[in-house]
């Protein structure tokens, strides 16, 4: 049973940390890495980050289903998920990889 | 004259040596006739050598009633000689009363043939034997005439039991090897005729009276009859040091002592010339035949041979004696003497006197009685050692038998949880999953359609329909992690495990297939932002915390192949499953950079092991990412993955997949027991194993399975 799917889909505070004293900055730097290019981004903690990838698609002229972008902890970013869920820090990268697809060699 | 008291034994009568196997006169013959004298003393050891291999039989007669002494080897003669009627009679040795010591060969004048030779023996009705003769067996002679001279060198005649025996008449089978110090035939190989004590007469003439020249008028000697001609052979042997003694074989003689095959060998063997009487060897005139001397010399020899009558004939002269030719009537002594040697040949005869049957069968009797028990004890040993061996073997095979069973056992309860998991991938699909997966495949392509954002175009991945999606049927990323995650939450539930609360490193877990590509993007330049992989909240596998985990799955999307990596931190396993049956060093080595970096003062390489092979094949181009699933499934409830996942499998695992993630987990229908002591851990001994049976419950149980193409035939849209 997977956790994300049946957390709720709202941004904002979910977690128990969340509600705790907000963070020391509003925003965060992020930078969306493709193999090629790297972007910088600059998001409110609570923003969902599906602006930032559709920005990102929208720039490199990639379809949103098509790429999957990977935080530095290793977690698949869905659209639901904001800084904040994903405890992401100043500076974090965003790996933008494509779709993985495999039947034989 | 007293006797010692060792010599009063009566003996038997006539003793005869077993004939010995044939010696290897084929290689003494190819090394004298290179050897001159001048190195006869570099080959004295080697004959020596062959020598000791092989002791010559010399089976001794002598003629007692005239000049002749015949000594018989026991496969061939080795010597005939005629003595002069000055020697002494027979048994004496002509050495010790100061005569020459080379006996010479009398001149033998060539008559008509007898044929009175042919008639029977004037003093037994029998029909003649080879010695029908009537010489006497009451002496001694013991060996060739090297061995003789070896005697009288190294034993006095005066002293020596060979002089008192001789001289006495005495036979000698008491006689022991100590008394021949010098022979080098052993003593055991030599045979006498001998004659019971109690058959001799108390006046028996002594070796010095002249009885041999009494006898010696009333023999003649005649030349032999002529044979049939026989290809002739002259062998030679050596008494050991380094003397060459010829001898001639006949085949006739041969086959008489020891068989057919001995004659066979003899006469495949080359001849050899020497000239006994003159002591000249010489060369091999067959060596060339072309040349005129040498022909010339071949000639010569062919003479000499033809001159050297056979043994045989000789016998048969002697016997041949009529009344017409005035035969003086026998000794009785001579005759008893004679009766006993004709006993060698014929054990009918009965002595006249004493009415005994000749001791050479009794003694026969003996010996094979001996022979038949040595036989039979050492048979009886033989059957102990193989009854041991049997017993052993027995042993070895119950404890076999003990091994098989164990395993079989093992492989039941392996089969038992195969089994079990074909409970699960045979699944029969309720009624309303079907019509979730059609509904599901039926939406738009960017529909999300399942958890993780979940598309219809990830499913058509793993259920493609006809026109819309892929007939590679290539699974994407999505379906992977999706699936693994929820397969690694359930598991985490069954073992109790909370990822939201717990602040304890996840006993399961799957890292996402971006592990790889970014380990390969990075170029394992920042092994440290790995760490970052493990930090979050629910997995806690980050430096030493990572030897508490059970199982951590590596999905490997590299090069359009799914593989995957698995773990096993406790056990200290890393496992490549790749349904093509590669290794995969490539896959194993980063993980190992990755632990190394985690556990380091904790990493011995030594200590983890690499597992390979233990999936089930695929068969086609598509299967792959569906194998990762079904392997990681298995392997994550400690199952064999090629036991319990065949490619037969892989439509109804498709099926399974797709319920799966639409019902968003395993809960309820898709539940799976987390037992992790199935099985056992001996991992490297359990590979692939195709259950057939269960792949015919699959054919029954699920309908996909029997139309290869069922993807081709979902709705299209």
């Amino acid at each position: 049973m997977s956790d994300r799917s049946h957390s709720p889909t709202g941004p904002g505070p979910q977690h128990p940390e969340a509600g705790e004293p907000a963070p020391v900055t509003e925003h965060i730097n992020i930078k969306v890495a493709d193999r090629d290019n790297e972007v910088f981004f600059k998001i409110k903690r609570s923003t969902p980050l599906k602006k930032l990838m559709d920005a990102f698609c929208q720039r490199q002229a990639l379809t949103p289903t098509q790429v999957r972008f990977i935080t530095s902890e290793g977690q698949k970013v869905t659209a639901v998920d904001t800084p904040d869920t994903l405890d992401m820090e100043d500076g974090d990268t965003l790996q933008v990889h494509q779709e993985q697809i495999g039947g034989s060699v | 004259m007293p006797l010692p008291p060792s010599l009063k034994r009566p003996l038997a009568a006539v003793e005869f040596a077993q004939p010995e196997a044939l010696p290897m006169r084929l290689n003494t013959t190819t090394l004298f006739w290179g050897i001159t004298g001048l190195f006869s003393f570099i080959a004295n050891p080697l004959l020596r050598l062959l020598k000791r291999r092989d002791p010559v039989t010399v089976d001794i007669l002598s003629v007692g009633n005239n000049k002749r002494r015949i000594i018989e080897s026991s496969d061939r003669v080795i010597e005939s000689t005629n003595e002069s009627s000055t020697s002494s009679m027979p048994g004496s040795w002509p050495e010790a009363e100061g005569h020459a010591a080379t006996p010479r060969r009398a001149p033998r004048t060539p008559s008509p043939r007898s044929k009175k030779s042919k008639s029977h023996d004037a003093y037994s009705n029998k029909p003649p034997s080879k010695f029908n003769s009537t010489y006497s067996a009451t002496s001694l002679i013991i060996s060739p005439k090297e061995g003789i001279q070896q005697v009288k060198d190294a034993v006095p005649m005066v002293d020596s039991p060979v002089a008192q025996a001789s001289k006495t008449h005495i036979p000698t089978a008491n006689l022991t090897k100590a008394s021949f110090p010098e022979i080098h035939v052993p003593v055991a190989h030599i045979s006498m005729v001998n004659v019971p004590l109690a058959n001799l007469p108390a006046n028996l003439p002594v070796v010095d009276q002249p009885i041999a020249k009494e006898v010696d008028n009333d023999i003649e000697m005649t030349d032999a009859p002529p044979l049939p001609k026989r290809k002739k052979a002259v062998s030679f042997g050596t008494t050991g040091d380094g003397q060459i003694v010829t001898s001639r074989s006949d085949a006739a003689l041969l086959n008489t002592f020891t068989g057919k095959e001995h004659s066979a060998m003899y006469q495949s063997l080359p001849p050899k010339y020497f000239d006994a009487a003159k002591g000249i060897r010489e060369k091999n005139p067959y060596h060339s035949w072309r040349s005129p001397n040498k022909l010339k010399r071949h000639e010569k020899y062919e003479k000499f041979i033809d001159d050297v009558p056979s043994p045989q004939s000789r016998f048969a002269n002697i016997g041949d004696k009529t009344p017409d030719k005035k035969q003086p009537i026998p000794d009785p002594v001579i005759q008893a003497s004679l009766n006993a040697a004709l006993g060698f040949w014929n054990n009918d005869i009965v002595d006249p006197e004493t009415g005994l049957k000749p001791i050479l069968p009794k003694r026969l009797r003996e010996v094979k009685t001996a022979m038949a028990i040595e036989y039979a004890r050492i048979r009886k040993i033989e059957e102990l050692e193989k009854a041991r061996i049997r017993a052993i073997k027995e042993e070895e095979a119950r404890i076999e038998q003990a091994k098989m069973d164990e395993e079989a056992r093992l492989q039941k309860i392996k089969d038992d949880e195969a089994a079990n998991i074909f409970k699960v991938v045979v699944f029969d699909p309720p009624q309303e999953d079907v019509d979730a997966v059609h509904n599901a495949l039926a939406q738009p392509k960017d529909q999300i359609i399942g958890p993780n954002e979940l598309t219809r175009h990830d499913l058509g991945t793993l259920l493609p329909q006809h026109g819309r999606d892929s007939p590679k049927a290539w699974l994407n990323d999505q379906i992977v992690n999706t699936t693994m995650s929820l397969m690694m939450d359930f598991a985490q539930e069954m073992v109790g495990y909370d990822k939201k609360t717990s602040l304890k490193p996840a006993p399961y877990h799957a890292f996402n297939s971006a592990w790889f590509a970014t380990m390969e993007k990075d170029r394992l330049s920042h092994e440290h932002s790995f760490s970052r992989w493990g930090r979050r909240k629910g997995v806690k596998l980050i430096g030493k915390d990572i030897l508490q985990a059970k199982k951590i799955f590596f999905p490997v999307c590299d090069g359009g192949h799914w593989t995957v990596v698995v773990v096993y931190p406790q056990r200290k396993h890393i496992e490549y499953l790749d349904s093509f049956g590669n290794k995969g060093d490539r896959y194993t080595k980063p993980i190992r950079r990755w632990l190394a970096h985690e556990l380091a003062d904790e990493w011995f390489e030594y200590e983890w092991e690499d597992i390979y092979f233990r999936s089930g094949k695929q068969d086609n181009a598509r299967d792959c990412g569906v194998f990762v699933i079904m392997n990681s499934w298995a392997a994550l409830r400690d199952l064999q993955p090629g036991g319990t996942v065949c490619q037969r499998d892989m439509p109804t695992a498709r099926w399974l997949i797709a319920s799966i993630l639409l019902n968003h987990g395993f809960h309820t229908k898709y539940e799976f027991p987390m037992n992790e002591t199935y099985g056992t851990n001996d991992w490297k001994e359990y590979y692939p194993i195709w259950y057939e049976e269960g792949r015919e419950k699959l054919v029954d149980v699920c309908p996909f399975v029997k139309n290869p193409n069922w993807w081709a035939n979902l709705p299209s849209t």
